[in-house]
């Protein structure tokens, strides 16, 4: 374990994505326990105080502490895009897979479920079904993941149809192996690349779709922080509290860099074999 | 043409293989390529033939014809007295087993040396047993033990034809398909696999079809030589045949380019 953190961290996309993300990730695993305020208790007598010593980025209009509610948010943002990000890669590079191995009917089967899927505008199609009433982080998940497979499938089926071609494939064909082994072993260790890549720029995309869908009041509700949702407060005085704004867009630009730089690290790591 | 005497290891009659007319942007070539045309020959059991012949003589088609990863038009072929097509290949892929020009591009290059050559051995064997006949293969095959843990890309082009050969001892076949398995390598390395390769067979009681276009590594190694062209033979017969008597220009074209002289 100790030599695969070495080895990435050697890297240094790797190793500036790590930085930028670890404080994140632990604020978001720590969440409203690690802030010295409570990130919804209001206090009416200091709304609207530009960032200081005591309010690290200021309060809001309630007078809540900005700083505590974007520690306590990173959880909410983080955990929706990561879980979404994970379910729709694995989803769509296990079709992706499926359909540029197998070929045939279940090739076809599989593009064409891409082709309407990716007919829906993502937003919209999460917006639409957020509008009928569900807004629960299972739902939001579900919703996200479901709108989100079809780039990794395209991407991984297309790298499938030339790794099959092979000759280290013809070569394993030629050992008598079984296909799925075949798909396991041989196929699916040389898409890990193409897949790491796909998931640390989805999770980005699903940060700033979460965003959105927050920021458009859709996605969590209130008193419940994420950046998104505080975001969307910013907009009510852009001038006159900057810092509702201007923090918790930074935050969603720094992290969505800091998944690239760490994904852009991976992919060399694997394409090196060093991984 | 064929050695009748012994009993065919493998026998191929009257092959035909073609590649389908292809469009492009709706220009469509009206005839297929014929790439091998009615071959027919017999390797039989611990014998080495050698299919010689220029770029796209058809060597390769064959290769894949037999390996099953291209379907013939035509003919039949039989391994052991047993039609291969598309249902009994598998049953046979242990017994066949092809050795690659590229060694580099026949290795998965996520994978280490010695969970290649372990991919080899039939399934059920335990992990330490796997390693230990690994290991030992990897002795046979002129390997050190220290790349056991190594990826492809670590070893060179050699060490990498060695370590297909040793993959393919792994399987426990009896016959290899070698399709040009030195032209990628320089001469000293061509030497040693040449050597390795005549060791093996000796121990081993292999047969060999050997794929070339260099009449100098065939003769070497080869028993018989069947020269092809334009996916035909046209010419067969011991190697001392056809060095000091070819029949045909071409067969003297490729004497001299192999610099031998008759």
């Amino acid at each position: 374990m100790s030599r695969i953190f070495r080895t990435v961290w050697k890297n240094q996309n790797c190793r500036w994505g790590l930085i930028i993300l670890l404080p994140v990730f632990f604020a978001g695993l720590a969440g409203g326990s690690l802030t010295p305020i409570d990130p919804i208790s209001q206090n009416l007598d200091q709304i609207l105080q530009a960032p200081s010593g005591r309010y690290l980025c200021g309060t809001d209009f309630y007078g809540r502490d900005l700083f505590s509610r974007l520690v306590d948010g990173s959880r909410i943002t983080l955990g929706l895009s990561l879980s979404a990000a994970l379910l729709a890669v694995l989803g769509g590079a296990l079709l992706g897979l499926t359909a540029g191995f197998l070929r045939g009917w279940i090739d076809r089967l599989i593009m064409r479920a891409v082709d309407v899927f990716m007919g829906f505008p993502r937003l919209f199609a999460v917006l639409l079904i957020a509008g009928f009433g569900r807004t629960d982080y299972g739902a939001t998940v579900t919703v996200l993941a479901l709108f989100s497979w079809m780039e990794t499938a395209r991407l991984v089926r297309a790298e499938t149809l030339t790794i099959r071609e092979a000759l280290y494939v013809k070569s394993a064909t030629a050992l008598g192996l079984t296909k799925w082994r075949i798909a396991r072993t041989y196929i699916f260790p040389n898409l890990l690349g193409t897949v790491i890549t796909n998931l640390t720029l989805l999770i980005g995309t699903l940060i700033i779709i979460e965003s959105s869908l927050s920021f458009l009041g859709f996605g969590t509700q209130e008193p419940t922080a994420s950046w998104g949702a505080i975001l969307n407060q910013g907009r009510l005085d852009p001038i006159g509290a900057w810092w509702i704004a201007v923090f918790p867009g930074l935050l969603i630009v720094i992290t969505v860099i800091g998944f690239n730089l760490l994904g852009d690290g991976l992919r060399q790591l694997h394409d090196e074999s060093k991984l | 043409m064929e050695n009748q005497s012994a009993h065919p290891l493998l026998s191929v009659k009257n092959l035909i293989v073609e590649y389908p007319p292809h469009s492009f942007f709706g220009r469509v070539k009206p005839v297929s390529r014929r790439a091998v045309d009615q071959v027919s020959f017999e390797v039989v059991k611990g014998e080495t033939l050698a299919l010689v012949g220029e770029s796209g003589s058809g060597k390769t088609s064959i290769t894949m014809a037999i390996l099953g990863f291209v379907t013939p038009t035509g003919g039949k072929m039989e391994f052991d007295g047993v039609e291969l097509n598309e249902m009994t290949i598998a049953k046979f892929r242990s017994r066949i087993q092809p050795i690659f020009q590229d060694a580099g591009a026949a290795l998965n290059p996520q994978m280490k040396i010695g969970r290649a050559i372990g991919d080899g051995f039939p399934p059920g064997l335990p992990a330490d047993q796997k390693r230990i006949r690994a290991l030992e293969l990897m002795k046979n095959a002129g390997l050190a033990e220290n790349y056991y843990d190594a990826y492809p890309r670590q070893l060179s082009g050699g060490q990498k034809q060695r370590v297909c050969l040793a993959r393919a001892l792994a399987v426990g076949a009896g016959m290899l398909i070698l399709d040009e398995p030195f032209s990628a390598q320089d001469i000293s390395i061509q030497v040693q696999l040449m050597h390795l390769l005549r060791d093996l067979k000796a121990a081993l009681g292999l047969t060999l079809l050997l794929i070339s276009h260099d009449l100098t590594t065939v003769r070497l190694l080869a028993d018989r030589i069947l020269v092809m062209r334009a996916g035909k033979i046209i010419e067969s017969g011991t190697i001392a045949d056809i060095i000091s008597r070819p029949q045909t220009d071409y067969a003297r074209e490729l004497i001299r380019q192999a610099g031998i002289k008759p």
